[in-house]
């Protein structure tokens, strides 16, 4: 009997396995198909001989210089969005939970007008691939960043002075969302039509800002954040459950709670700094996820970000190649396919057979 | 030897003085019931005894030990609680839940023992048809015993639950109280905070009564006099006694007269 129930609870979790595994093996797929495509037709052992160093110098310089970091981008973004999502919904105990929930968004966009404005970061000029090219980028992915911060920060004071409740993250986080907002229609209202222009096209999530300095700073931040997400898996399971429970199964409730959402913000600001708001997959990926292998942390943390990741590197194919040569905003498109394919799991009811 | 001893413990939340001088010492194998009127700082008292809420004066020891001095994991070992409601904003299946019961003997994964231990409670507790099945899919009665399980599952010498029969129908009540009687057997301390006197006084061993912030009496089922449960719960009442029961009938709440 005992070892009937064993059997079947392995093979239950089998199946959430087999879903990780699968997931892995998309992502390598779609990495060969994003390294391959493109206006330069490169074919697929080309580009393998150009990571080598075994091809042309031009093919090599698109291979390694642009191609390559786009698609790492566009994996660990969407992995450092999807994780921050689901463990803010974990951590908030709020399905609605999302990186941008706490405002980090609305900072960061912020941010952005400030530099464009204050800095005078951005000018207009047309060329076939971008219609806004920014004379110092730097300058407003750092006014990005800092803003965000400053909204995490924000968050934390209300943690410490008032207690970390879900209720009072989201309310604050909503406050700190809602003041960025004016703050930005505020300069938005003085800006002239060049630097108008350049506030909006920021706005417009896009990874072909990614080039390797963006890479490598994206890797130092998410790469610990995740491996912390997922060591404290057990914690948000137990969270899961309520306050109380938590603490009585020796979990440090406001330690847990207060990290997570900072990890979670700093994640998503790096993100968002660096590529602007690409909206959707930190709150439409774990819950696609949800529907296929169950809410189990254990599962959901690293299943969330390798889907995300793999997401949003199909989203950028995708935005790539629809109408090519000219790329759309990766923002654009994650919205346009996430949407459909939730209403699809939703309604098909994919996932069901998990709770029998 | 005392499991838990609670030595003239005081709280008060913002001020308002919610426990006073509460002293009392509970011993392995007791089924302890804590019965007083809404407010009364039943749950309070609870919260004390397994360290969510540090007493403002005085201290609770537990084999000996002040809480303070345990670590959360440490305490977790020793001590389970199940609040009075539960509900996951996320499914989570029974066994899921059971399991995490196991966390605070948990490395990095849980071991075949864990899932061992993990079975062998699904199986005393009948839930082996639902071991896969959404707690928030089950009935009262069914997440009362997922909940008692996963206590269960941190083998643990204290158990305290906070109102577990209540929004339980009558065969769930006597269900969820006899499978907390059969666990005192094991020497393992029980204590829940009940408001029906009279299911209490059914199987408890023991009663705390809680009178604003008191311990207004404690003992047997001798403790259920008209006098005390008029000046407590300021309902009039009758009791009646048979060779192996005792039974309280309210008649009408004195503010009536």
């Amino acid at each position: 009997m005992q070892r009937e129930i064993t059997k079947t609870y392995k093979k239950y979790i089998r199946s959430k396995n087999r879903f990780i595994a699968g997931t892995l093996v998309l992502t390598l797929v779609l990495i060969v198909l994003g390294i391959s495509m493109g206006a330069a037709k490169i074919s697929f052992t080309e580009s393998i001989r150009a990571i080598w160093g075994l091809s042309d110098e031009v093919n090599r310089q698109i291979i390694l210089n642009i191609r390559l970091p786009r698609v790492l981008a566009a994996i660990f973004c969407g992995m450092a969005l999807s994780v921050s999502g689901a463990a803010m919904q974990s951590i908030l105990r709020n399905p609605l939970g999302s990186p941008f929930t706490l405002g980090i968004s609305n900072a960061a966009a912020f941010g952005a007008a400030f530099a464009v404005i204050v800095f005078g970061a951005g000018s207009m000029q047309s060329s076939a691939t971008d219609s806004v090219l920014y004379n110092n980028p730097y300058i407003i992915t750092i006014s990005a960043f800092f803003w965000s911060l400053v909204s995490t920060v924000l968050i934390l004071f209300v943690a410490r002075a008032r207690g970390s409740t879900p209720e009072n993250m989201i309310l604050t986080g909503i406050i700190a969302g809602s003041l960025f907002i004016a703050l930005t229609t505020g300069l938005q209202y003085m800006a002239d039509d060049v630097e108008l222009a350049a506030i909006v096209f920021w706005t417009f999530g896009d990874l072909s800002r990614a080039s390797w300095k963006e890479l490598i700073i994206l890797l130092i931040v998410v790469i610990p954040i995740l491996l912390y997400f997922i060591y404290n898996r057990w914690n948000y399971n137990v969270l899961d459950t309520g306050d109380e429970p938590a603490q009585s199964l020796g979990v440090n409730v406001n330690r847990i709670r207060t990290q997570g959402m900072v990890l979670a913000s700093l994640a998503t600001a790096v993100a968002v700094s660096f590529f602007g708001i690409i909206a959707f997959v930190g709150l439409v990926v774990p819950h696609i996820v949800r529907r296929m292998i169950g809410s189990d942390e254990r599962f959901l943390l690293p299943g969330a970000a390798l889907f995300g990741g793999a997401f949003l590197l199909l989203s950028d194919i995708i935005a790539r190649s629809i109408i090519s040569p000219m790329v759309l905003p990766v923002g654009i498109i994650t919205s346009l396919i996430g949407a459909p394919l939730f209403i699809i799991l939703l309604f098909k009811g994919i996932g069901k057979s998990q709770w029998k | 030897m005392e499991m838990i001893d609670i030595k003239n413990i005081t709280f008060a939340y913002n001020g308002k003085p919610v426990l006073k001088d509460v002293s009392e010492s509970i011993y392995p194998g007791e089924f302890i019931g804590i019965i007083g009127p809404n407010g009364s700082g039943k749950t309070t008292l609870m919260r004390c005894m397994n360290g969510i809420l540090s007493p403002g004066q005085g201290k609770v020891e537990l084999e000996g030990k002040d809480l303070a001095r345990f670590s959360s994991n440490q305490l977790a070992r020793k001590i389970a609680y199940v609040p009075q409601i539960l509900t996951n904003v996320f499914p989570s299946t029974v066994f899921d839940t059971i399991l995490m019961g196991r966390k605070p003997h948990l490395g990095w994964a849980p071991t075949k023992k864990d899932l061992e231990i993990t079975a062998e409670i699904i199986e005393k507790l009948d839930l082996a048809d639902i071991a896969i099945k959404d707690i928030n899919k089950l009935s009262g009665g069914q997440r009362q015993r997922v909940f008692i399980g996963r206590a269960l599952a941190q083998e643990p010498k204290v158990i305290l639950l906070d109102e577990p029969t209540a929004n339980l129908d009558l065969h769930h009540q006597h269900e969820v109280m006899r499978l907390l009687k059969d666990l005192s057997r094991k020497e393992i301390s029980i204590v829940v905070s009940i408001h029906d006197l009279n299911l209490a006084m059914q199987y408890c061993s023991r009663f705390l009564l809680i009178h604003e912030g008191k311990l207004e009496a404690r003992g047997g089922l001798e403790i259920f006099r008209p006098e005390i449960l008029e000046k407590v719960y300021k309902v009039k009442v009758e009791i009646f006694e048979n060779k192996d029961h005792k039974y309280i009938i309210p008649l009408k709440p004195l503010s009536y007269d």
